[in-house]
This record gives C-alpha cells, structure tokens and sequence, in this order.
C-alpha cells in the first residue's frame, strides 16, 4: 500500500481539533477588521502611511475613499461581448530524449444581446531547440535560463495575453462599438516573477516584452472601441488590504515593524489582533452583501511600481453569491467613467450562469485543458517522432521504473 | 427545412445503420424520414433515433432556467450552448444508389464517416412509396421502436405528396400481408397513420 491511510486519517484529527481551538479567535479578529474598516477615516490612513512608508513591513495597497462600501452592481448593456481565455501547458520532461514544450490556449468568444452566439477554439502550440525553450541575455548571450516550472507559467501568461489581444482585435474589425470584456483567469501580477534567482533580463523579456506590451496592446485597441479588460481571482489568497487592515490597528505614532514589534513573534504584535491569518476575502465576506462589489484599490507591490508603467494594477472584491472573488485590471481601464460598473455587471452576470465561476473562464478551460490521457498521447507522438528519425526514444530509469510497475 | 438541404454528417457508420450529427442544434428530421448520405456512393437510411446531449460525453447538462420566464431565455443567455450540445440521428440503412437505378435493400458498404447527409429529393422518395417492400426488413429488425418508424415512414410519405391518402391504403394494403399473422401490431401501426 502506497498511503497508510489510517495512519493519514489519526493526523487529520489533529488537524480539526486545531482549526475548532483557532476557529474562535480567528472571528474576534475578523470582527475587529471590519470595525477597522467600518470606521476608517481616509485622511489618517494617508498620513499614517506617509509616516511609515519605509519602516511598515507590509504592503499595502492604495486604499479607496470608502473600503467599507458595498456597491451593487449596475444594470448589463443590451449588447456585449465577453472573450474568456485560459491555458494550459505540458512542461518539459527531463527524462525524455527531447527538450520541448506544449502550449494550449482555449478562447471563448461569446456574444449577448440581438445576436446571440458563440466561438470556442483551441491553439496549441509547441516550443523545443535551444532557441524556443531557453531565454537569452542579449547583452550576454552565453546567460540563458531555461524555459521550465515557473518562467514557464509566466511565459504561458504572455501567450494568454497574447491570444486575447488576438481575439479582441479580430473583434474590432467586424464590430468595433459593440462593448468587449477580456476575461483571464488568474493574478495580472506576476510576482512569481520576484522570487530570488531570476535575473533581470528574463523579467525583461516575459514582463516588458511580453506581458505588458500585450496589455500595452490593449490599450491602443481601448482607444478604438469600448474594450474592457479584467482578470478574474476565484477563491483568492491576497493579503493586501489585510496589510493595511495592520496599518490603521498598529497602535504606535510610527509603524515602524522593526522598531517596535522586531523581537515579537507572529501572533504577539499588536496588529495581529486584526489580522493574523485572515486573507483580504474574509474581510470581505463579512463586507459584501451578495453581487455587490467593494471599492477599488491600487496595488502598491515593488513589480507594480518598479514594471507596470501605465498598466498599474487596480482590483476590487465581489461576492458572486457563491464566493468573494478578486477582480484586477489595468488602471486604464478604469480611467472611463462607467467601465468599472460595465465590468463589475458583466462578471456578475458571468458568475450566475457560470453557477459561481464566469461562464467565459469555465469554457476557455475545458477547450484549454490537456487531460491525463492526453498528456500520455503527446508522450506516444513524440517517441513516434524521435524513431521515425531513427534515433532510439529512452527515458530515465526512474521514468521508465514508474511506467512499468513490475513486481 | 428544404427538401433537398444538407443537414449533417455521417459520425458513425456500418452497413445496418449511420449516425449522423446535425450541423445546427434540433435539426434532426422527425422519425421515419428517409435521408440519404453520401454523394457519390449513395446509400438510403430511414430515421429510427435522435437524441441530443453534451458534445463532451463527461459534461452533463444541468438546469438554468430558474428564473427565466421561458425555455428561449435560457438560450439566449448561455450562447454558448448551441456550440456545447449537439443532436445526433440514427438511420437504418434501407437502399443505395447504383450508376443506374436505387436498389431498396440494404447497401452492402456503409456509407463513409464524413459523408454528407442530405433531405431526399421527392423522385427518390416516389421510389420507396412505390415499392414499400423494404418496409419488412424493418419490421423484422430487432429495434424496439420498429412500428414507430415505418408509420413515420409513411406519415412522411403521405406529407410529401401533399397528402396523397392513396398512400395510406396502399401502405395499409402491404402492412396487413407483413402482419397477417399479427393484427395486433398491425391495428397499432394503422393507429399511427390515421
């Protein structure tokens, strides 16, 4: 037997006892996060960030005039269009003979209103040799990183964001009045892309050249048409307003973390009397009455401010009725009056058909998703590929102990 | 729908019977129908099942009509369900072309998966009308809802010749020889095409 299941059952007791003990404290301290946010007062959060800009630990976001607000959502346009898109990816598999790659992006083009209707379709594409799955520094060109794991996940992004700029202009030549909403699935912030041991010219090549000139791309097609773009967080785990939920509690002139609570362990500052272990949407689970949406932040992360440009990052909550979800999008797209309330109603209505999750996002993942079987299928074509070239296909010892199972 | 107008394509085929999927959602002729499939090698199939489910075998639909004051609503709102679902026909094969005549038996090669499967121009229909003999391989086969087809057959004759009632008895006439040792069936047929 591979997992003593018994064993696992005795050590998932511990695990309920522990969330019964904790359950109690975790709601005082989300009460005392919304009364933070029922009574906050704008002008003493601006000065107290002011104050603390470099010795507060944490980030916070721009906050709105009215974190506590509960905004419902606006009456839908008679005629729109939502483009979802999402992907998915094969990584590479060092134990076979060839370095490659699979991209698949699923788009969705859905059209409500006079003509209602529908296009699904799916692009995959494949990446292999040195050039396709390693990113060079073009001023050092030996430096290359590989192409795998994480950068992967961030240069499928890039594809995604590619494959709805794609749609949306294809969009605007057949009707360019009718509003759009692109949809993506997932963070607008790549901060992935921040973790220790990335160097600068892969930021370069996948956030500049990539990324941010596809939402660069965007933006020139906003000045067309209406076009609406907005990333969709479901269940998510940000702590942003959290961080500034420890702003507005920190009971010192100063928040300076180091200064005064440095020596103190987790659980032991003050602040963590708001906001330890609460993410930003049990906050606003308590927040939020059901469709409605709060105000919009600013995100305040270094990526942001250091990369994004034009493109700074705004995102607001929403209780779709079955979760609160996370909305990001550029803050150009907020700039018209009139777009975050297009967005807020479009989403909502996307989650009620979409039984919680946007109907747009759900089919961009079944025309993107790569099953098992297919996974297994893509791994029979390449050995076919690599023998009809008659070199011998091998594997890794390891890979092929796992296939073969034998006794 | 015309008479003539293409309205799928084979997706399943052997030589007792073709599946085919509709290019639009709820298009499928009514049982009893004759079709044909293919353009060169022809072969004639009377509709015996349609169903329409979920293109993916794995995603069930589910009710989103509450709510929604009728059934069109729902599609309105979920476009993407005409793309999501599909109606599928199943045809016994019942005669296939020949260079110079329509053979009424069954085609001894099935019809090729892709074939396109169009309404039968009335001239071909008139054949089967006057030689409603195929109509006792039917009966003989072993689908449960056999008597439902052949009426169906004949109710789509009877239709296409703008309600031509010599249809009906001369049908009633070959029916009861099939039958003759069943009135019971026989009564149950005649029901269906009154």
């Amino acid at each position: 037997m591979a997992l003593d299941l018994t064993e696992t059952a005795s050590l998932l007791d511990k695990i309920a006892l522990d969330i019964g003990n904790t359950q109690k404290e975790s709601d005082s301290r989300l009460r005392s996060a919304v009364a933070m946010i029922n009574n906050f007062d704008e002008h003493q959060f601006a000065e107290d960030l002011r104050n603390s800009s470099d010795v507060f630990n944490w980030t916070s976001p721009e906050f709105p005039v009215r974190p506590y607000a509960s905004i419902p959502p606006g009456i839908l346009p008679e005629n729109y269009l939502v483009v979802g898109v999402d992907g998915s990816h094969i990584d590479v598999n060092r134990h076979i003979p060839i370095r490659c790659f699979l991209i698949n992006i699923g788009t969705v083009k859905i059209c409500y209103g006079a003509s209602p209707g529908a296009d699904l379709s799916s692009n995959p594409s494949l990446y292999f040799g040195v050039n396709e799955t390693y990113i060079s520094d073009s001023s050092h060109p030996n430096r290359a990183i590989p192409i795998q794991g994480t950068i992967l996940g961030a240069v499928r992004a890039v594809k995604e964001m590619k494959a709805l700029a794609d749609a949306i202009e294809e969009l605007q030549e057949t009707d360019p009045y009718i509003p759009v909403l692109g949809l993506i699935d997932g963070t607008l912030l790549m901060l992935d892309l921040l973790r220790g041991g990335i160097p600068d010219f892969v930021l370069e090549n996948i956030l500049e050249q990539g990324f941010l000139s596809e939402l660069g791309r965007l933006k020139v097609l906003s000045e067309k048409g209406k076009v609406l773009i907005a990333s969709y967080i479901s269940l998510p785990a940000s702590t942003e307003v959290m961080d500034g939920v420890r702003l507005i509690s920190c009971p010192y002139p100063v928040a300076d973390c180091s200064l005064k609570c440095g020596e103190k362990l987790s659980g032991e500052r003050p602040c963590d009397r708001s906001a330890l272990n609460l993410l930003d949407r049990n906050l606003y689970s308590g927040v939020l009455e059901k469709g409605h949406r709060s105000e919009l932040y600013a995100s305040n992360s270094r990526l942001v401010r250091n990369y994004y440009g034009d493109n700074q990052i705004k995102f607001f909550y929403m209780n779709t009725g079955d979760e609160i979800a996370r909305i990001e999008m550029p803050a150009w797209v907020t700039q018209e009056q009139g777009n975050l309330e297009l967005i807020h109603s479009i989403i909502y209505s996307q989650c009620r058909s979409g039984l919680g999750y946007p109907t747009s996002l759900m089919e961009a993942h079944e025309q993107a998703v790569i099953s098992t079987g297919d996974r297994g299928y893509f791994l029979n074509l390449v050995e076919e590929v690599v023998e009809s070239q008659n070199i011998s296909f091998f594997t890794s010892r390891k890979d092929h102990s796992k296939r073969v199972r034998w006794l | 729908m015309n008479k003539t107008e293409r309205i799928g394509e084979v997706v399943e085929s052997n030589t007792n019977e073709f599946v085919a999927q509709c290019y639009d959602l709820y298009t499928s002729p009514p049982i009893g129908t004759l079709i044909r499939a293919g353009e060169t090698e022809t072969v004639y199939g009377l509709v015996s099942y349609s169903s329409t489910g979920g293109l993916d075998p794995t995603r069930k639909p589910i009710p989103r009509g509450r709510g929604f004051e009728n059934e069109d609503e729902i599609y309105r709102e979920n476009p993407q369900l005409n793309r999501l679902l599909n109606t599928e026909f199943r045809a016994m094969s019942v005669g296939y072309k020949t260079d110079s005549s329509i053979n009424l038996y069954m085609s001894p090669v099935p019809p090729r998966i892709h074939s396109f499967v169009s309404m039968c121009e009335s001239d071909e229909i008139s054949i089967f009308v006057n030689s409603m003999s195929f109509l006792d391989a039917i009966l003989r086969s072993p689908v449960p809802q056999a008597d439902d087809v052949v009426a169906g057959f004949i109710r789509f004759a009877i239709d296409t010749f703008s309600g031509n009632q010599n249809i009906r008895l001369d049908a009633a006439r070959i029916l009861a020889k099939m039958l003759s040792n069943d009135t019971r069936r026989l009564e149950g047929i005649i029901r269906r095409i009154r």
